[in-house]
């Protein structure tokens, strides 16, 4: 008894220490946010903060698995209500939001973060410093990129989707559902942003009727958006990073297109400096499945001639779009952070020699799955 | 002797001073109008007035007599009749002994726990037609009686009031000779009993389906059947100052680790008690944790199961009039194992109990968690799991806490009255608990509806343990993980299962580490822990216990590969 005395006390003495731990509110009184959505404001300096809560029909749709239908403020049915808040800082906006809400602003369940690609320098720099002050904020939420207004973005609903922002954690949960995996974390563009020497790309969204493309990425540099890759050119990237899944390309033969698909790409880069300039050498082994292919002739002696005919298509495709990054002075693959790491004092060299650096390519491909079973 | 006697003495002072007042009573009445059962009253007391004060001037010439039978038959039937005042189960009759020799004799037995049969017709005819051509003297007479009861049944004498009034209280026929000191005591225990049952509370798919029932012999010969071996001993014990309950210690001797008997048997020993009314009252005597909310010994109702554990080098304790054994020690993991688990493959033992396992972890963490992860930790839930809680608790006017609270409630009043129930309407009610009233309270939105999942599964995990004492201290640490869930979230929950795994760390019943084999670590024990190994390979036994033999019988070597042949030959 003396014993368990002790340990209630212990417990009893413990557990005003532990208070913080834990918050202990009820569900219902939470607004759960489920998309921040950063744009422009309408003054030059100000911030829009968006935040997408879902209704309680929209609850409703998520427990029946099921879309609702509609989305936003105009829809009878809408599933999703967008709230939005201007200032000079999110924190004003933020407020702004709240008084609209008569529950807190919970964003622990944030699924995605939007950035428009309107934004400044400077603004993307308050909202990461934000982003990454705020404990609350569940740092697994995916970051994109948007063109569009973000009140047309957030107020897209998806067809297949019982709500908008689980739309994004369905498609960029499932690595065999995209031809380049484009999901960024927002932790991982925290990191980026704090980052010197290296620049950020994020996926870009891209509202249609009734779902949403996925398929492009925006090259920022120095956090102003710079460059919208285009679909081709973000595959050539997503081999750069290993995030191509199902690339395709067509070999001719005799006319007759041969179909090269589901190819991913292992990347290995190197740098020399001979005579003081930047070389670097990119080593590419890419897989695929041959596919289209004359359905009479027998695919095994072609295969050498085929493998060799796509690597040298991606190593030319690749190096002019590395030499276009390199000239715009773009680093998404990361390779000045391993140099400042090495030689911090180094930006200005690093960024000269990035620009005129000189690149080598080498790819090799191997092809598998050639049908002649079938 | 002194004290029985001055005991004994004040006794009869106090029933003469109570005839006194009586007296004094009817006195006063009979100023009034006396009645005819008043008359009968008071002469009722006076003749008990006039016994007592014989037996109590009797045994003031001799002081020893109130311990021993002094030979006098008409001074021990006084004195039985006073101790069993108007019991009317005791039975006192006096008869002659011989036909010729007319010797006064008296009988004693109690009318239900004796054969009828065996007290008239074996004994008593014999005595009363017993011809001896001898000279009737005491010594004589109690020879012949002997001799002639012989056949009867086990035949013992005695001189001492404690054990003849014992014996005779416990179904024995006592027969007291005119002048002969030795009381012969004849066991003639007969007496209606349960069958042998089948077992209904620790039910197994197949193997043994033998339980115990309420007789102290009986537990013994039917143990004695699993164990034809003169190791397997049972030492009596009487508990119970008043009962005087039979309880028997068994375990087999050369296994069994000889301090753990001599403790156990010691407290055993110990226990100061007025009754004994079931195997309960004994155990809780024993443990040396006695506040523990865990149970420190197994109780249960399979012979095969007690065999299989006393071979293991525990303890079994039988108490008459209960069908369920005392195992001990016990450890966590003896309270997750069945004989079931022994009786079919290896691989269903081990299913089950990861099942039980299973349970017991849904049972204890599943409402806690759902708490924590919907008022606390809301942050680790899966967002498409918490809209889907969000959605079900719309309009629910209550914290998920008085949800549970709630629940809990609900499916313990259901329990409780099914437990009261006769079984064919305890179905029913279960029914309409589960159906009619888990429907009709989410239909009201008092609880919502992965509230009413989860409470099911918590209920049902809860009580996975084969042996139900062990479901009630997980039932009531249930409520610690909830308070602390409501507090600190996970957090909390983890720091209620550090102490509870701290706790059982602590306990040590008999020595045996509660945790074992998992804390203090034996590797080799795990084979027959949470995943049951084939039975070939289970050849030590565990070593928490200390048999004075650890190693079982000698495995054969693995039988060669063998296939019939074509002809019907081997090859």
């Amino acid at each position: 008894m003396r014993r368990l005395g002790a340990l209630m006390l212990l417990l009893i003495a413990v557990g005003p220490g532990l208070s913080g731990c834990g918050s202990n509110q009820l569900l219902t009184h939470r607004a759960l946010v489920l998309a921040l959505g950063f744009g422009p404001g309408p003054h030059k300096r100000d911030l829009a903060l968006y935040m997408q809560i879902p209704t309680p029909q929209g609850l409703a749709s998520v427990m029946a698995g099921g879309a609702a239908g509609g989305s936003g403020g105009g829809s009878s049915k809408k599933t999703t209500v967008v709230l939005k808040g201007t200032g000079a800082t999110v924190a004003k906006a933020f407020a702004q939001i709240q008084a609209e809400s008569n529950q807190d602003l919970y964003l622990g369940q944030l699924q995605a973060v939007i950035f428009s690609t309107q934004l400044s320098q400077a603004q993307m720099e308050v909202i990461g410093s934000t982003l990454t002050r705020l404990g609350q904020v569940d740092k697994t939420a995916y970051a994109l990129a948007a063109t569009a207004p973000l009140d047309k973005v957030l107020h897209t609903e998806p067809a297949v989707s019982p709500m908008a922002p689980l739309y994004y954690a369905t498609e960029f949960s499932c690595s065999a559902c995209q031809t380049v995996r484009l999901d960024r974390r927002i932790w991982s563009v925290e990191k980026r942003m704090a980052a010197p020497a290296v620049d950020l790309w994020l996926p870009l969204l891209k509202p249609e009727k009734a779902a949403f493309q996925l398929d492009q990425a925006v090259l920022y540099h120095h956090l102003k958006a710079h460059t919208i890759l285009t679909p081709e050119k973000t595959e050539l990237l997503g081999y750069l990073l290993g995030r191509t899944e199902k690339g395709f390309v067509d070999v001719p033969w005799h006319g007759f297109p041969v179909s090269i698909r589901g190819m991913a790409s292992r990347t290995h880069f190197s740098t020399q400096w001979p005579n003081g300039h930047l070389h670097i050498t990119v080593h590419m082994h890419i897989m695929g499945e041959a596919n289209g292919f004359p359905i009479n002739r027998k695919i095994g002696w072609h295969v050498p001639w085929m493998q060799a005919a796509v690597s040298r298509q991606i190593a030319n495709r690749e190096l002019r779009f590395l030499e276009s990054m390199s000239r715009e002075n773009i680093d998404v693959l990361n390779l000045g952070e391993a140099y400042l790491w090495q030689h911090p004092h180094q930006g200005a060299r690093w960024s000269h020699a990035y620009r005129h650096a000189q690149w080598t390519v080498h790819a090799t491909t191997t092809l598998s799955n050639l049908g002649e079973g079938t | 002797m002194a004290k029985t006697f001055r005991i004994k003495k004040h006794e009869t002072f106090s029933r003469a001073s109570h005839t006194m007042k009586t007296l004094n009573r009817v006195r006063k009445q009979m100023v009034q109008g006396i009645q005819t059962h008043q008359l009968s009253d008071l002469t009722r007391s006076l003749s008990r007035l006039d016994k007592n004060v014989s037996v109590a001037m009797h045994e003031a010439q001799d002081p020893g007599s109130a311990d021993w039978f002094d030979g006098d038959i008409e001074m021990a039937s006084t004195r039985l009749s006073h101790m069993v005042d108007q019991s009317p189960d005791v039975i006192i009759r006096t008869f002659e002994v011989g036909k010729h020799w007319h010797w006064p004799a008296m009988l004693v037995y109690v009318d239900g726990l004796a054969s009828n049969e065996m007290i008239d017709q074996d004994t008593v005819q014999r005595l009363m037609d017993a011809a001896s051509k001898e000279k009737p003297t005491p010594e004589a007479v109690l020879k012949a009686c002997k001799m002639l009861l012989v056949t009867v049944g086990h035949v013992t004498s005695t001189q001492s009031w404690d054990s003849l009034t014992t014996k005779a209280l416990t179904g024995n026929l006592v027969i007291f000779l005119q002048d002969v000191p030795n009381v012969l005591i004849i066991d003639t225990v007969k007496f209606p009993a349960r069958g042998i049952p089948s077992t209904t509370l620790e039910p197994s798919v197949k193997g043994p389906q033998e339980a115990f029932n309420e007789v102290g012999l009986t537990h013994m010969d039917q143990l004695r059947r699993w164990i034809r071996s003169p190791s397997l001993h049972f030492d009596p014990h009487t508990v119970g100052v008043i009962s005087k309950s039979p309880v028997a210690i068994a375990y087999i001797k050369g296994v069994v680790n000889e301090e753990l008997l001599a403790r156990v048997t010691d407290r055993v020993e110990r226990i100061q008690r007025d009754l004994v009314t079931c195997a309960n009252d004994v155990g809780e005597y024993l443990s040396g944790h006695r506040q523990s909310i865990f149970p420190q010994y197994r109780l249960t109702e399979r012979v095969d199961w007690v065999a299989r554990q006393l071979g293991q080098g525990k303890i079994a304790i039988l108490v008459e009039n209960d069908p369920f054994a005392i195992l001990l020690p016990v450890t966590l993991m003896d309270f997750y194992q069945t004989s079931q688990d022994y009786a079919l493959s290896w691989w269903d033992g081990t299913l089950v109990r990861l099942i039980r396992l299973s349970g017991l972890i849904v049972g204890l963490y599943l409402m806690p968690l759902y708490i924590a992860l919907t008022s606390v930790n809301t942050v680790l839930t899966p967002t498409p799991l918490l809209l889907t809680i969000d959605a079900s608790r719309q309009g629910i006017p209550f914290p998920p806490v008085v949800e549970v609270v709630i629940m809990y409630l609900i499916i313990e009043i259901l329990r409780e009255a099914s437990n009261r129930l006769p079984k064919q309407l305890a179905v029913t009610l279960g029914t309409v608990g589960a159906v009619v009233v888990g429907t009709a309270i989410v239909k009201a939105g008092i609880v919502d509806d992965v509230m009413i999942v989860s409470a099911t599964l918590t209920a049902l995990g809860l009580f996975t343990s084969p042996a139900f004492e062990m479901s009630t201290p997980w039932r009531w640490l249930f409520w610690a993980m909830i308070v602390g869930a409501y507090f600190l979230g996970v957090l909390g929950m983890v720091l209620v299962t550090v102490a509870i795994v701290a706790y059982l760390a602590s306990l040590e019943p008999f020595g045996v580490p509660y945790l074992t084999p998992f804390g203090p670590v034996r590797l080799g024990a795990w084979a027959d822990a949470w995943v049951r190994l084939p039975t070939p390979v289970l050849r030590r036994r565990p070593i928490a216990l200390r048999p004075k033999v650890r190693q079982g019988a000698q495995n054969n070597p693995t039988p060669d590969q063998f296939r019939l042949g074509p002809q019907g030959g081997s090859r």
